[in-house]
This record gives structure tokens, C-alpha cells and sequence, in this order.
């Protein structure tokens, strides 16, 4: 475990941002965290092999990326009808406060997106990586990747003036 | 006038993006417009707004307990997994299926080609011949062969058998006419 210890000083650091990461792709917190878990799996498994000269925090993303893709391919065999049910529960009798409102509309906005464009969305506005990088993350051409950004920037302002007006 | 051209020129970049849904079409279309000018980068949303979108992200933390797990499951997984063979020995082992799998398939194809190139014993590919008068005769003993019209003897015939010999590529047909 001595040999590491790098790697858990890591994730106990950017453990957040990862979690967040799967987070904002599959909307779901068990989801999320089957993810991380099997993600920080690999990585304690193939951590011997990994060039220390490469950025820890792209492969990690990297293979949770991955991880989450297959949590959505494992969820859309489930099929709609646990995914409406879940979507739709709220405690009954309640009226929704405003903070839930807006929390709720934030993310509906942020769900009409597809899952790749969330990823770029996520790693561009949020970790401030640039097209490059994003690109090494997710496995695909840096043009691919503006693409993507560019459609998924497009489509949230629309959303958001929608939203607000 | 300026204006007014860039606002037609942003119009048509759009119309382009929407109609041609190529990968490299659009990034060529972002190169050469979109990433540069300032009435399409008004059209997206910002880093600032993306951040408040995802706000509630940011406080996010992994929980420490799914560290110990994935640890613990990390140890029991690397306890399972049977020894791989090193580099070098699996490489070889790769290509020497390789090779097999590729003399299998050429094998295969081989054998199917030769196989739907020899004729069938009951394939016998006969052509009538033209005429502008048309009698069926069909034979009664050979099923797989049936003559439309036959002449003998300058008239078309009256009866026609067509028989079957032992030979497989041999078959007799008798025709007979009235004079």
C-alpha cells in the first residue's frame, strides 16, 4: 500500500472534483459512486504501469469517463420506466421551495444534453481543461471536441434564455 | 452595409451547420467563422454561466468510505486474477493464433470456391433456340429438362421423349415426326 500512497494522497485531493465529474454526467448519486469506486479500482490496479510523467488527474478522469459510460449503457437496460419513477419522486404534500425550483431547473437544463457534450461542458467550464485536453480525456479528435463544445454552449444559452424569459 | 453582411454571412455559416452534420465540415466552419466572430460567440453560453449551472458540483466530496472499498476490492481483485503471461510470451502466442485463425479462413474460402464451382449432376443448361411458333412438349421421364419447341425434319415434331442415361452428363432425346 506504501507504494501507493501518491495515488490516495491524490484522490483524497481531487476526489471531489472526480465525484462531481461522474456526477454531472449521470445525474444520479448512487450511479456516481458505483463509477468512482470501480474507477479508483482500476487505477489502484494499473497504478505500477501508469508514466509518473503524464497528468495523474486526465487519466483518472479518463478511465472515469469510461466507467461512466458503461453506467449509462447498464442503466438504459433497465429501461424507462425506474427512470421516471425515479425522476418523478417528491414527498408528497410539500410544496417545492424555490431553492428546489431553481436547483431543478438548473439541472433539467443541464440534462438535455447529451452525455459527451455534458463531459466537454464539465471538463471546459468547470476544470478549465482547453479542446486539447479534453480530447487525450475523452479518447476523440480535438475538432470533435470543439464540435461538441460549440453545440453544447449553443444549446444551454437557448435553454437558459428559454429559461428566463 | 458592414453589418448587414456579417449578419448574412453568420446566417449562412448557420444554415450550413445545420444542414451538413460532418464533423470536419463543422470544424472547418468553426476555424473560418464561428470561433472568430463576436455575434455567433454571443450565441453561447459562458464559462460563468456554465459554472452556475453546475454550482452545486463544486461542493461535491468523494466519500472516504469508498476509498477503503474500492481499496479493499482493488486487493481481492488482484488476489483473483490468474498470472498473465509476460510480454513477449503472449505477443507470440497472439500472432501464432493469428496465423491459424487467417489459414482457417483461407481454407475455408478455398474449399467454398472450389465447391460452388464444380456443376451440379442435375444442372443442364439448354437453350430452345428461336422460333415464332411455339408447342409445349415436356418430358415425361426427365422432370429437370423441358423443351419448348423441337423441329425435325424441317416441321416441328410431334412427340419428343427426353431420357435420362446412367451417364450424368449424357441425356437422349428422341423426337418423331409424320412426313
Amino acid at each position: 500500500m506504501e507504494d501507493k500512497k501518491d495515488l490516495l494522497e491524490f484522490l483524497e485531493k481531487e476526489g471531489g472534483s472526480l465525484m462531481s465529474f461522474a456526477l454531472g454526467l449521470l445525474k444520479n448519486w448512487p450511479d456516481a459512486e458505483d463509477a468512482c469506486q470501480e474507477a479508483i479500482v482500476q487505477l489502484l490496479r494499473h497504478w505500477d504501469g501508469f508514466d509518473r510523467n503524464k497528468n495523474l488527474k486526465s487519466w483518472a478522469l479518463t478511465i472515469l469517463y469510461h466507467k461512466c459510460l458503461d453506467q449509462l449503457k447498464k442503466r438504459q437496460r433497465f429501461g424507462r420506466f425506474f427512470k421516471r419513477a425515479a425522476e418523478n419522486y417528491r414527498p408528497a404534500k410539500e410544496e417545492p421551495s424555490e431553492e428546489y425550483i431553481d436547483r431543478s431547473w438548473r439541472e433539467s437544463v443541464f440534462n438535455q444534453l447529451k452525455p459527451k457534450e455534458r463531459a466537454c461542458l464539465l471538463l471546459w467550464g468547470k476544470e478549465g481543461y482547453r479542446a486539447e485536453e479534453i480530447a487525450g480525456i475523452l479518447g476523440c479528435a480535438t475538432g470533435t471536441v470543439r464540435v461538441h463544445l460549440f453545440q453544447a454552449r449553443k444549446k444551454l444559452k437557448k435553454l437558459m434564455e428559454k429559461g428566463n424569459g | 452595409m458592414d453589418k448587414r453582411n456579417r449578419r448574412i454571412n453568420c446566417f449562412l455559416i448557420g444554415l450550413l451547420w445545420k444542414l451538413v452534420p460532418l464533423t470536419s465540415f463543422r470544424c472547418w466552419l468553426l476555424a473560418i467563422h464561428l470561433e472568430a466572430c463576436p455575434h455567433c460567440q454571443q450565441e453561447l453560453a459562458s464559462r460563468e454561466n456554465i459554472e452556475a449551472i453546475v454550482e452545486d458540483l463544486s461542493n461535491v466530496k468523494l466519500p472516504t468510505a469508498l476509498i477503503t472499498r474500492a481499496s479493499r476490492q482493488a486487493a481481492v481483485a488482484e488476489d483473483r486474477i490468474p498470472p498473465v503471461p509476460s510480454g513477449r510470451i503472449s505477443i507470440i502466442l497472439t500472432r501464432i493464433y493469428a496465423v491459424v485463425m487467417t489459414v482457417a479462413i483461407f481454407v475455408l474460402l478455398l474449399g467454398f470456391g472450389w465447391y460452388f464451382s464444380q456443376p451440379g449432376p442435375e444442372s443442364v443448361a439448354f437453350s430452345p433456340g428461336a422460333s415464332d411458333r411455339v408447342s409445349s412438349y415436356s418430358a415425361s421421364n426427365y422432370s429437370a429438362l423441358s423443351l419448348n419447341y423441337v423441329r425435325a425434319k424441317g416441321q416441328p415434331a410431334d412427340s419428343l421423349m427426353i431420357y435420362r442415361t446412367s451417364e450424368p452428363e449424357m441425356i437422349i432425346i428422341w423426337v418423331q415426326s409424320q412426313n
